[in-house]
């Protein structure tokens, strides 16, 4: 039994002509990354979103960005804080994965206002995925 | 403006339906799995891309056998693949976003790579759809090719292969393993898999006489076998599951999925 594809109805070819397209602009996209990936080890931004209070204790909520050209795992991430008397606090937080040019939140806690003293981040480690 | 009949309007959306709900039923699971949306993240762009080719052709020869209609030229079989794909696409980049899986956090491109993950085993149930929940009016009488009779065996290993491939079950299942259990394992497979093709030679679909010996049902076993091993191999490739492992490791990773891998491609014959 043939099938006329001149009796195939218009919305399939419509439907059908989408999938091509798509199909045709995965393979070039797939081809230009894999071609002009750089593989740039990850390189971990820290933006300061907002801090804030939370049952007595100063939540910093950070926006962590990778911009290498690698999906890291496991991140290892460490928020210190030097207060002015000096006293040096430390608060660790995991990201699970993060993905290249791919942002993710994070939250530390402290118990002395982070506002009033240095605070710096420090990416201590990840797993290749 | 276009004219359309009511029982061609009717047509119309029961496709879509059919397209709609094959794409959910078989999407859906990898859709809530995370370990397919962290795939999107870091999957090699290169096995994506094989994925994808080398499921397009065996897409096409079971829209060969199954499909939107009772198609046979291979313009139509190649439409419905790419009709399949479209469905399996906004289907899953629609669910993805629902649940949050994709988002502005991330590069745009990360957005697509896991939307077009997870579209591949949409467009599979998008395409089955007919066969496996339609009204099944599918002529399964009409002689297969033997390129035919073998992307059905590929589509059931790769699809059953492709829900548990991505995940750490399989490494883990793996390490807990010793080799009298790996082989244990093969033998039930392979068992598992005769017993398919002992049921497949009595279907509706294969009332010959040929179909009915034991030469047959051990040849297909086989074939099928072969077919459900390279798809578990390849699979576990293109997730990179097999990257740095040894090659005793390699050899228990592919007997474990081997396992769903060798029930589909057996089974495949049944369902479709």
């Amino acid at each position: 039994m043939k099938h006329n594809f001149e009796k195939t109805p218009l919305w399939e070819k419509l439907v059908g002509f989408c999938g091509f397209v798509l199909i045709c602009f995965t393979v070039v996209y797939l081809v230009w990354a894999a071609l002009t990936n750089t593989d740039q080890p990850p390189s971990i931004d820290f933006n300061v979103v907002r801090t804030e209070v939370v049952q007595n204790q100063h939540m910093v909520l950070v926006e962590v960005k990778n911009n290498g050209d690698r999906t890291v795992s496991e991140l290892q991430l460490e928020a210190r804080l030097t207060d002015p008397s000096g006293k040096l606090q430390r608060s660790v937080s995991q990201v699970n994965y993060l993905a290249t040019q791919s942002t993710q939140r994070v939250g530390f806690y402290f118990t002395s206002d982070p506002t009033k003293g240095e605070l710096t981040f420090i990416t201590m480690g990840y797993q290749e995925p | 403006m276009s004219t359309i009949s009511n029982p061609d309007r009717q047509s119309v959306w029961i496709e879509i339906g059919r397209a709609v709900a094959g794409a959910f039923i078989f999407g859906l699971p990898l859709m809530m799995t995370m370990e397919m949306w962290w795939m999107g993240f870091y999957i090699h762009p290169l096995r994506l891309l094989a994925l994808i080719v080398v499921s397009f052709p065996i897409l096409v020869c079971v829209s060969n056998v199954i499909g939107f209609r009772h198609t046979r030229e291979w313009l139509d079989n190649v439409l419905d693949v790419f009709v399949a794909y479209a469905f399996g696409f906004v289907i899953s980049a629609t669910t993805l976003m629902l649940f949050n899986s994709i988002s502005w956090n991330y590069f745009s491109e990360i957005n697509f790579q896991i939307v077009m993950l997870q579209a591949i085993p949409a467009s599979f149930g998008a395409l089955l759809a007919r066969s496996e929940i339609g009204s099944g009016q599918h002529d399964s009488s009409i002689e297969k090719r033997n390129i035919d009779r073998l992307a059905v065996l590929a589509i059931g290993a790769m699809y059953l292969a492709f829900n548990v491939a991505p995940t750490e079950e399989v490494q883990l299942i793996a390490y807990q393993m010793s080799f009298w259990h790996q082989l244990a394992l093969l033998v039930m497979t392979l068992a598992i898999m005769y017993i398919f093709s002992e049921a497949g030679s009595f279907s509706a679909a294969s009332k010959r006489a040929a179909y009915r010996n034991i030469g047959f049902a051990l040849s297909y076993t086989g074939t099928a076998f072969m077919v459900a091993m390279l798809a578990s191999v390849f699979m576990l490739w293109g997730f990179g599951r097999l990257d740095g492992l040894a090659f005793s490791q390699i050899i228990a990773n592919a007997v474990v999925l081997l396992f769903p891998a060798g029930i589909g491609a057996a089974a495949a014959r049944l369902i479709i």
